[in-house]
């Protein structure tokens, strides 16, 4: 079980993202091309993986022209503004690897949290994405990740613009004072770029996110389907090309494979039954796919829905379009599925129950990372709420913790079975 | 017998012996010697004048009801410090007695002094703060609170602030408070998630209060308006400020309701005067125990006058008159000369509560001294302004804490402590999964290297248990030996 899916092999590596292997005949040549369609996704996954290579060098120079790569590191930050205000947002972090995690460690203390830890160590090593960075915007969520980031200024004299996210969501006052700190956002990155975040500006740059989030909402709505080729893994890898790649470019892959999906003649569905399973807990990155690509191995289960940031949770994030774009897009994010860290966090579990009424999972997984408290301490009251078989994973980034997963995965969806 | 007898007690023929530290069994002695005069006037709740209201019995009587830690601690040997210990070790028995009486319990939880004087102008309610209860498992030398949280789903990747979750599940700790008021925002996630399970597995009604961020100003900030707190040198964004007056008002108007009245503005202020009191008590024996030397009050007794000024126990006007008690002993001593510990004595300024209160007797047993503290209460140091509405003073004190703001700042604080006292090292205490640790121990470390040319030393408090490592031990020594043979390069 430890043999790395094939789709691994494809995935953007998490330090150096790289061209995949050529294509072998499989590629899509228009949408709606009569052919089976087993390979498009992967195929998708090939060319964005080269348009993150091309976006890279294109931002790596663009940076050196003086443009402001805005890295941030929660999606309470709305990439909208950032790009109204001249700024190329970018999710960090983008991977993570034991090393990312040590050299983050060295800076923070062992028992920070692995993500905090990689956020600062990608950095440190110079990871691809990281290195663009020429600000770093980060609302404050939760403790781990309200002080990691203030290592960016101290040890790398990156400029850090932080802002008060509030964690409670039912006061007028908390919205007035998110809006205000979006203000203050706005302001310090106009005077950053020299570009007016004018609402025109904003309504487009709103669209054109609304439209990258609402082609991975209909790949969500055919994951479920277990005649269709579309994992919950292949789910994932694509969210996390959107967090660094233009949202049209993106938007265009994307709709195209939907559209492949949608009219292509559908697959037999595997022997024996498929357990559906639901994900949730902290961020899955590009490099936490091989554990969805565990769960998911052999077609013996499909993630047919999650709550996760780096997926569900942040597509489902949608501006209305109506109205001020300002008013509009702090609504939109103040009432976004809630993390974990919410107070009180009972919006997270409708999401999650609504979700499970959608997608009818035969049982769940948390996945957390170490001492990432917001989600671990909500595992038993899950078990309690959810009363779903749950397995439940606190990992962190080293590989050697593996196989045991895997032995564990197996086992779960041997009971499920 | 050491000059000035306090005059409460020499009224009653009690003078203290000479200032020291005594164990277990001296202290309990030495309480054999206190006139029943005196005990019968140390009472809480003296408005309600019941016989059951005495408190000043000696660490026996707590060690009996189950806190057998405190048979390992060693005391200052003043009437003052044992009434001091006898109104901290009490604060569970008042809060039973607190509801036997009809007042509302309202516990405040992670918002560290911020609204406690709210609570308290109600007249009618008590503020406790559960967050006290992370020393229970240290106190009883048991594991029961964790493993009752861990039964919740709290394990060991939470900090000791766990033992809460486990003592609002046995609700034999303290009685079911009417209302949680529960911080979350720029506060502590650990407490923030107790309270979400207190509320999600044990039916505990909470109210939710935001903290707001206090960002800083930074170099590269070019569109930011900053303010300045009354009392304290601590800046924030000024729409801060009207955000977090709206957040105590809803504290405010839930209050009202729990308690069947309005809270008046005059209700406030004179609460604000009170916790002012005490403050400038709190302060005032600060600067005594951490500056004066010979050092007239050991840093357990220190620290617990500190916490007092969060809530004055459960009690802010007896609190008021043990103070005052303490206060007139250090001064006394002070003036006298007199101390607890050597003279050459290491200054160390001590950062983070220490959770296991013997490190700070293993501390002064190896020849240190506690000279600055940093225990994340400095917004219930600050003085509440007098001059401006009531809330908004309470807003803008609180927007001095140390918590709330970015690592630098409180590294600053710290820094600013040491230098205060003259400390000559550091030692940072951290929990291990305590999420506000993360990124401030380097921070500190190289603040304090850069302005004051100290060294620091950061360790984990280690899990309760019998007897506290012998690593601890040795590390605290070795740092103070540092300490010791940097003073004599100085003074060479």
């Amino acid at each position: 079980m430890n043999a790395p899916h094939p789709r691994v092999a494809v995935a953007a590596h998490p330090n150096a993202p790289r061209i995949p292997p050529a294509s072998n005949g499989t590629r899509v040549r228009s949408p709606g091309h009569n052919r089976p369609i087993a390979g498009v996704v992967t195929d998708t996954l090939n060319r964005l993986a080269i348009l993150l290579q091309e976006r890279l060098e294109q931002l790596a120079s663009a940076a050196r022209d003086g443009a402001v790569i805005a890295a941030y590191t929660c999606i309470h930050a709305p990439v909208e503004l950032l790009e109204a205000c001249g700024a190329v947002p970018v999710r960090l972090p983008f991977a993570a690897d034991s090393d990312a995690q040590t050299q983050g460690a060295t800076l923070l203390r062992p028992d920070a949290c692995p993500l905090c830890c990689a956020l600062v160590g990608a950095r440190r090593r110079h990871d691809p994405v990281a290195s663009l960075a020429t600000c770093l915007v980060s609302p404050t969520t939760c403790d781990a990740m309200r002080r990691a980031p203030q290592v960016w200024p101290a040890e790398f004299g990156v400029p850090l613009f932080q802002f008060m996210s509030p964690r409670t969501w039912h006061g007028k006052a908390s919205r007035a004072a998110y809006l205000q700190e979006l203000i203050w956002l706005r302001d310090e990155l106009e005077a950053l770029t020299c570009v007016r975040a004018t609402s025109e500006r904003l309504a487009a740059s709103m669209a054109r996110w609304e439209r990258a989030r609402a082609s991975l909402r209909r790949i969500h709505s055919l994951r479920a389907r277990l005649d269709l080729p579309v994992t919950g893994a292949d789910l994932a890898r694509l969210a996390a090309y959107a967090f660094v790649l233009d949202p049209d470019a993106f938007s265009a892959e994307v709709e195209a494979l939907v559209a492949v999906l949608c009219q292509a003649a559908p697959t037999a569905v595997p022997a024996g039954r498929t357990v559906r399973l639901m994900l949730m807990g902290s961020p899955c990155l590009a490099s936490d796919a091989w554990l969805l690509d565990t769960l998911e191995a052999d077609g013996r289960a499909r993630i047919v829905a999650d709550a996760l940031c780096t997926c569900a949770r942040w597509f489902h994030i949608s501006p209305k379009a109506a109205g001020s774009p300002l008013d509009s897009l702090a609504d939109a994010y103040m009432h976004q599925p809630a993390c974990a860290f919410s107070r009180p966090n009972d919006r997270l579990y409708r999401f999650i129950e609504n979700q499970i009424a959608a997608a009818k999972p035969h049982g769940l997984v948390l996945r957390t990372l170490r001492f990432c408290d917001a989600w671990a301490l909500e595992a038993e009251r899950m078990r309690r709420s959810f009363r779903l078989p749950m397995l439940y994973l606190d990992v962190d980034y080293s590989q050697s913790v593996r196989g045991q997963l895997a032995t564990r995965t197996e086992a779960f969806l041997e009971v499920l079975a | 017998m050491s000059g000035l007898p306090l005059s409460w007690a020499e009224e009653a023929g009690y003078v203290d012996p000479p200032p020291a530290q005594v164990g277990y069994a001296e202290r309990n002695r030495l309480f054999s010697g206190v006139p029943t005069s005196l005990i019968q006037q140390c009472r809480y709740y003296h408005d309600v004048d019941a016989e059951w209201s005495t408190y000043l019995f000696p660490p026996a009587t707590y060690a009996t009801y189950g806190s057998r830690y405190l048979k390992r601690l060693r005391y200052d040997n003043s009437l003052a410090a044992l009434r001091l210990w006898g109104f901290v070790m009490s604060e569970g028995e008042r809060l039973f007695r607190a509801r036997q009486i009809g007042r509302k319990l309202i516990a405040c939880m992670g918002d560290l002094g911020g609204t406690t004087p709210i609570v308290q102008a109600a007249g009618n309610a008590v503020a406790f703060y559960p967050d006290c209860f992370w020393w229970t498992p240290f106190f009883m030398e048991s594991k029961v609170l964790f493993e009752a949280a861990g039964a919740l789903g709290m394990g060991e990747e939470c900090c000791f602030s766990r033992a809460t979750l486990g003592a609002f599940h046995k609700r034999a700790y303290f009685p079911t408070p009417d209302l949680c008021v529960a911080a979350t925002g720029a506060s502590c996630d650990d407490f923030a998630s107790v309270a979400q399970l207190a509320e999600s597995l044990t039916g505990q009604a909470v109210h939710w209060l935001e903290i707001p961020f206090r960002r800083e100003p930074q170099p590269w900030f070019r569109r930011a308006a900053f303010r300045r707190t009354a009392h304290g040198d601590a800046q924030y964004p000024i729409h801060i400020l009207p955000f977090l007056c709206e957040e105590y008002a809803r504290v405010l108007q839930r209050l009202e309701e729990i308690c069947g009245h309005p809270i008046s503005p005059h209700d406030l202020c004179s609460s604000i005067v009170g916790a002012n009191r005490l403050r400038l008590t709190v302060r005032a024996i600060r600067d005594l125990a951490y500056g004066a030397d010979p050092c007239p009050l050991p840093a357990l007794e220190a620290m617990h006058v500190e916490f007092a000024t969060l809530h004055g126990y459960s009690d802010p006007d007896e609190c008021r008159r043990v103070l005052d008690n303490v206060l007139a002993t250090v001064q006394r001593r002070a003036s006298n000369g007199e101390g607890v510990l050597d003279r050459d004595a290491v200054r160390v300024a001590w950062v983070g509560p220490p959770a296991d209160m013997r490190l700070l007797n293993m501390l002064e047993e190896l020849g240190g001294r506690v000279a600055g503290t940093e225990y994340m209460i400095n917004q219930s140091l600050s003085l509440i302004s007098e001059e401006m509405e009531p809330i908004e003073a309470l807003a803008d004190c609180f927007l001095n804490a140390s918590l709330i703001g970015s690592c630098s700042y409180r590294a600053r604080r710290v820094v600013e402590e040491a230098r205060r006292y003259g400390a000559e090292g550091i030692i940072i205490t951290g929990v291990v999964g305590a999420s506000h640790c993360v990124a401030e121990g380097r921070t500190i470390a190289q603040v304090a290297k850069e302005e004051l040319g100290i060294p620091t030393l950061c360790i984990d408090v280690p899990f309760p248990s019998d007897v506290p490592p012998g690593q601890i031990a040795t590390r605290i020594e070795a740092f103070l030996e540092v300490l010791r043979a940097r003073r004599d390069a100085h003074r060479a």
